[in-house]
């Protein structure tokens, strides 16, 4: 063993297996729930908290709850002190889903609402990001507006302050999106370019000011000012309105999140289509936003589950969307005192869809992550 | 040819200018053509709709329009600042919950989280309203620990020193309760509606910005053998808030817009003053005007604070 001796390896070692957790389930609960003392309190604590209010909750949810039976009436659950009445929610289901639309007609709006989670499926597929989504939305949704209006083919027409519930919340969250999108791209190059100042500086202006202002406030803004523009007897819609509302607000926030998806295009995609000779509009079209745009989905999914939670407020401005439908169902005096049962119900629905909504973002995160695009 | 950008701009600014002042135009004669008076004199007034719960006196059919809108900015900062404590208190825990190694504590703040922001912050108030008012009525009312809970609001037992320690108890008198610091009904399911909802997205900033801060911290923190709550305390915290603090100074600016739902429970906000004041004199211009500036001119300053702060960490490192 002198000095000049190396140990080099000439072969190639195998790699080992991952240490073996060699504890037994016990140990590993104990570790888990009960590894120091304020874990250990910690446990005690919210399990004692969660059996009582779990017991609670259940008690009141379906061990004294009422079922719904065939009469239909309150009387039932007038009778049972206590429990929760899940017979108003089979009374009201109609009212809650469909709104006011003619009780004949609600094949329409379910099949309306079967197109729009379909398109929101297609619209998941990468391979539908091209021509052809756009496309897809716009027959879906002129499909979908002769079949809620009706009027021909022996469907008979139905107004559209007819119209209510949870179609009226898909119309306005996704109809509001894919109105605010083509604005938004242009607000965000605006704000973005440096050769137009006067377009960044009104750009910014309109941004800031619309999302620091509440949404409540441009909802009043637009319900009760787009008549005065409009000259005396044209007679816009309220949905109409709303809608208008909706989609210059949308802008504003899709905005944001398009600008920052296009600061995170590095300068060597501008210089080599400089170099290539492409035009600037082939650069921004062909070049930047495509990568742009995929880069922040996650983000721009986001908003669209913010504002699918926004249309809510529509209740406050009198729309017929699936909050006011919860509210009206309430308010109902046969059904008095049961208004719980129903806003539990309507916030299960929101829940639905939103939560499908943000699992589909943090999937697509992680993909593009995995993929290297962010 | 090169003056073909800026004569481009201009000849846009001018189509915009001319656009504007068609609209403005088109709604001052809509306007007067309605028998609805401009201007801002309606603010010297006496307002006939009464602001209650406000700390700023209002006395309906005496005070002035300016004065109700003044109680209801007061109210609509009180609802703001104590639903900012509350967000920011559960949001805190249940961002360093969602990281704890016990695992009934992260699933615990995991499901919170999950469970509060799927649902419209709308439907939660009204859900806390629903709750509150069927709590049992004053005559029915037991106090517990000095507190009672009654479908006309809570009321608390207030503390003052006055040569000793006085405690103000609640008492039921009839229908009233006497004594003590209520706390109506609107506001309550207000406060914990937007609190709730708000503290799970804090929650989140909070946990990602944990999540930020190099993992070498914790290892170092574990080699000097310090606890794990010494580690958060002193070490990660301080570095993680610095990264939170504009995600969560643009959610607290969501608090102080979400305050205007006060409109759809009755609370007397800011928003619902101007609702009732442009129901009462018909300027929904002017209204809606000074409503937008008021939210406008607070969100902007402190967007613009926010925007120094984040500079000036930037600009001397994370360190």
């Amino acid at each position: 063993m002198g000095l000049g001796m190396r140990v080099v390896n000439q072969d190639l070692l195998e790699p080992r297996p991952p240490p073996v957790d060699r504890r037994s389930v016990a140990q590993r609960i104990v570790k888990s729930y009960f590894g120091s003392p304020a874990s250990a309190f910690a446990t005690i604590l919210i399990v004692a908290v969660l059996a009582w209010a779990g017991w609670s909750f259940l008690n009141w949810s379906l061990l004294n709850a009422t079922f719904p039976d065939a009469t239909g009436s309150s009387s039932a659950c007038r009778r049972a002190n206590g429990g929760a009445c899940w017979a108003v929610v089979a009374d009201k289901f109609r009212l809650i889903i469909f709104g006011v639309y003619p009780h004949a007609q609600h094949w329409r709006p379910a099949c309306m609402m079967a197109l729009f989670l379909v398109m929101y499926f297609l619209s998941t597929r990468p391979s539908m990001w091209n021509w052809k989504l756009p496309a897809a939305w716009v027959a879906a949704i002129t499909a979908s507006a002769c079949l809620m209006w009706g009027g021909f083919a022996g469907l008979p027409f139905v107004p559209d302050d007819q119209w209510g519930g949870l179609p009226i919340t898909m119309i306005l969250a996704t109809l509001g999106l894919a109105t605010g999108f083509p604005l938004a791209i242009l607000l965000a190059l605006a704000r973005n370019s440096r050769r137009h100042p006067v377009g960044k500086a009104l750009a910014v202006a309109y941004i800031e000011l619309t999302r620091s202002v509440p949404l409540l406030a441009l909802l009043f803004l637009a319900s009760l000012m787009i008549p005065l523009f409009m000259p005396a007897g044209w007679d816009i819609p309220k949905l109409f309105r709303v809608l208008v509302a909706f989609t210059l607000v949308t802008a504003a926030y899709l905005a944001e999140v398009i600008r920052g998806g296009l600061l995170s295009i590095p300068r060597g995609q501008y210089e080599a289509a400089e170099a290539l000779g492409l035009s600037r509009w082939t650069t921004t079209t062909r070049v930047v936003l495509p990568q742009a745009l995929v880069a922040v989905l996650p983000a721009i999914v986001n908003v669209l589950i913010a504002f699918f939670k926004a249309t809510s407020i529509v209740l406050i401005v009198g729309i017929f969307d699936l909050m006011t439908a919860a509210k009206r169902a309430a308010a109902d005096s046969q059904w008095q005192g049961f208004g719980t049962e129903i806003y539990l119900f309507v916030a299960a629905i929101y829940f639905a869809f939103c939560f499908v909504m943000s699992v589909y973002s943090n999937r697509l995160h992680a993909r593009l992550r995995a993929q290297g695009k962010q | 040819m090169r003056w073909r950008q800026p004569a481009l701009q201009a000849a846009a600014f001018a189509a915009l200018a001319a656009v504007v002042v068609l609209l403005f135009g088109l709604t001052s004669a809509s306007l007067s053509s309605r028998g609805v008076q401009s201007g801002f004199a309606f603010l010297g007034q006496p307002a006939a709709t009464p602001v209650t719960d406000s700390p700023i006196a209002f006395v309906p059919g005496t005070s002035t329009y300016a004065r109700a809108l003044l109680a209801g900015a007061a109210n609509t900062m009180k609802l703001s600042v104590a639903a900012i404590v509350l967000a920011t208190i559960l949001g805190l825990l249940c961002g360093i919950g969602a990281l704890s190694d016990n695992a009934l504590v992260k699933r615990l703040s995991n499901t919170y989280v999950e469970v509060m922001r799927n649902v419209p912050v709308l439907l939660h108030v009204v859900l806390w309203y629903g709750l509150i008012l069927e709590l049992p009525a004053v005559g029915d009312a037991s106090s517990t620990l000095g507190m009672l809970a009654t479908n006309r609001g809570v009321f608390f037992p207030t503390v003052s020193w006055s040569g000793g320690l006085h405690v103000a108890y609640p008492v039921v008198d009839g229908l009233e309760v006497v004594g003590g610091l209520s706390v109506s009904p609107e506001f309550a399911a207000l406060l914990l509606g937007i609190g709730l909802y708000t503290g799970a997205f804090i929650a989140e900033i909070v946990r990602a910005a944990v999540l930020s801060v190099d993992t070498g911290q914790w290892e170092a923190a574990n080699s000097l053998a310090l606890s794990h709550a010494t580690t958060l305390r002193r070490v990660i915290l301080p570095q993680a808030m610095r990264v939170a603090l504009p995600p969560i100074s643009s959610e607290y600016l969501g608090i102080f817009k979400n305050s205007t739902l006060a409109v759809a429970v009755g609370f007397q906000d800011f928003m619902a003053v101007g609702n009732n004041l442009f129901t009462d004199t018909g300027q929904v211009l002017e209204v809606m005007g000074l409503v937008m500036i008021f939210y406008a001119a607070v969100s902007l300053v402190v967007s613009a604070l926010m925007h120094v702060v984040e500079s000036r960490s930037r600009r001397w490192g994370s360190g």
